[in-house]
């Protein structure tokens, strides 16, 4: 077997900020992150979910804490591909999605802005996991009304 | 971009590459991964014209990269032996790679060595295996080139060089659309830098692929059901490892996951858990599938 074993993720981060101010001097860039930021953005390279889907979650997840506001600049893919140690085009392939998606606007040679997005946007895709598990359940038998009862009790 | 073309590389009688085929796109990283021995070093030597195809096409931008020295300018080969040139300092070293590529810049040179400040003036072969290998890195970097081909890349950088080579990579990559070639061992390494990647094995590529839709497309289940299910109870999904342990049923299925659960949820199962596999599951789960016995000495 020649796949070398799963490193500890929790060394790799400590590396990671430790350094990342040597790095930063690679780039002329104004640096926007802040350390709450890197702490905002933080992804799981070793999880099973692909980086992109990961990173597409984690913007739309700080919009609807209001982490993000309207309007708000986000990081260059520059900056992020180099704050999270990840290749530049899984992040321009990420906000191209957010953009197609309208939950992101790009303003040429200006960077990528959150857009006014309407809460049913992400209403729309809270719900469509709600679906999913209310048709799983049903599949597995469980009767309509005890359905509707768990609503009562949790809401 | 660039193009192995059915080519097949012996060494003796010893079939070092058989028929492979491979394609790189532009602004790309791409990804060679396999034990050793597998022919991930031919492939780039072959990429970078240090070897001739016995049969095939080794083609970049369309051209054919053996003795063309125009297609050779546009590649930089960072090999995974240290640099040969011991007898040279730093400042020598960089004077030289000016010569051969128009592109080299020594500006950029002089601003990653502030980074990672080498000794200019000393001779390399004082210098320590890591210290050679950053030399390399960053004067291959400071090429300018359209490809940069790197062999076991980060092998020999500590942690804290290897954030900083993959941040020099981002900027070329950004900047000039740079394209990269990574061979190693190393799947975790390949998975944060790498978009596409293939698997060789004994001078075969085993598959080839983006990255992104490999994982999230193959999942382990488990699941419990009433009555006794074999394998064939589940020809219309692809199933790559069937196992039953006593009332318990394990399989891995690639494909769309709704469907795989709704096909499942039709089965009745008692119990249903549904995992996303690691990219390393993956990739054994597929060598077994094509018949490589991962358990084995291969």
């Amino acid at each position: 077997m020649f796949f070398y074993a799963v490193s500890n993720r929790g060394y790799d981060d400590i590396i990671g900020m430790r350094y990342s101010n040597a790095g930063n001097l690679l780039s002329g860039a104004v640096q926007i992150f802040t350390e709450r930021m890197k702490l905002m953005f933080n992804i799981d390279l070793l999880s099973r979910t692909p980086i992109y889907e990961q990173l597409y979650k984690k913007i739309l997840e700080l919009i609807l804490k209001q982490e993000l506001k309207t309007n708000d600049k986000l990081p260059s893919v520059r900056e992020l591909a180099k704050e999270l140690g990840i290749n530049p085009n899984t992040v321009a392939k990420t906000f191209q999605m957010l953009e197609h998606d309208k939950v992101i606007y790009s303003l040429a040679g200006r960077g990528s802005f959150v857009a006014d997005v309407k809460t049913d946007v992400i209403t729309e895709k809270a719900l469509s996991g709600f679906d999913t598990a209310v048709r799983e359940a049903l599949a597995a038998g469980i009767p309509k009304e005890e359905l509707n009862n768990r609503i009562n009790q949790i809401s | 971009m660039m193009d192995l073309k059915g080519v097949t590389l012996q060494f003796d009688d010893f079939t070092a590459l058989d028929n492979i085929n491979l394609h790189i796109e532009k602004g790309s990283a791409f990804g060679l991964l396999g034990s050793n021995g597998a022919g991930k070093s031919t492939v780039l030597r072959l990429l970078s014209g240090v070897y001739k195809a016995k049969s095939g096409n080794v083609l970049v931008d369309g051209e054919e990269v053996f003795d063309n020295v125009n297609a050779k300018k546009k590649i930089f080969f960072i090999n995974d032996e240290t640099v040969q040139f011991g007898g040279m300092t730093l400042k020598e070293l960089k004077e030289f790679y000016k010569g051969y590529y128009e592109s080299f810049s020594g500006e950029l040179f002089d601003s990653l060595n502030d980074v990672i400040k080498l000794p200019v003036n000393k001779k390399m072969d004082k210098f320590s295996k890591g210290m050679k290998r950053q030399a390399i890195v960053i004067t291959g970097i400071a090429a300018q080139t359209d490809y940069l081909l790197l062999d076991e890349a980060f092998d020999g950088l500590d942690p804290t060089m290897r954030i900083i080579v993959k941040r020099m990579l981002v900027d070329a990559m950004i900047d000039r659309k740079l394209t990269t070639v990574i061979s190693s061992h190393n799947l975790k390494e390949i998975n944060e830098v790498c978009d596409s990647a293939a698997l060789l094995h004994q001078g075969k590529i085993l598959f080839n692929r983006d990255l992104d839709s490999i994982k999230g497309n193959v999942h382990k289940i488990q699941a419990a059901f009433k009555g006794e299910m074999t394998k064939e109870n589940f020809t219309d999904m692809e199933v790559l490892h069937f196992e039953r342990r006593q009332s318990i049923t394990y399989m891995i299925v690639k494909g769309d996951l709704e469907f795989i659960k709704n096909n499942i949820n039709e089965k009745k199962p008692d119990i249903l858990d549904i995992i996303p596999l690691t990219l390393e599951e993956i990739f054994i789960y597929e060598m077994e599938g094509m018949g490589y016995d991962y358990k084995g000495n291969n």
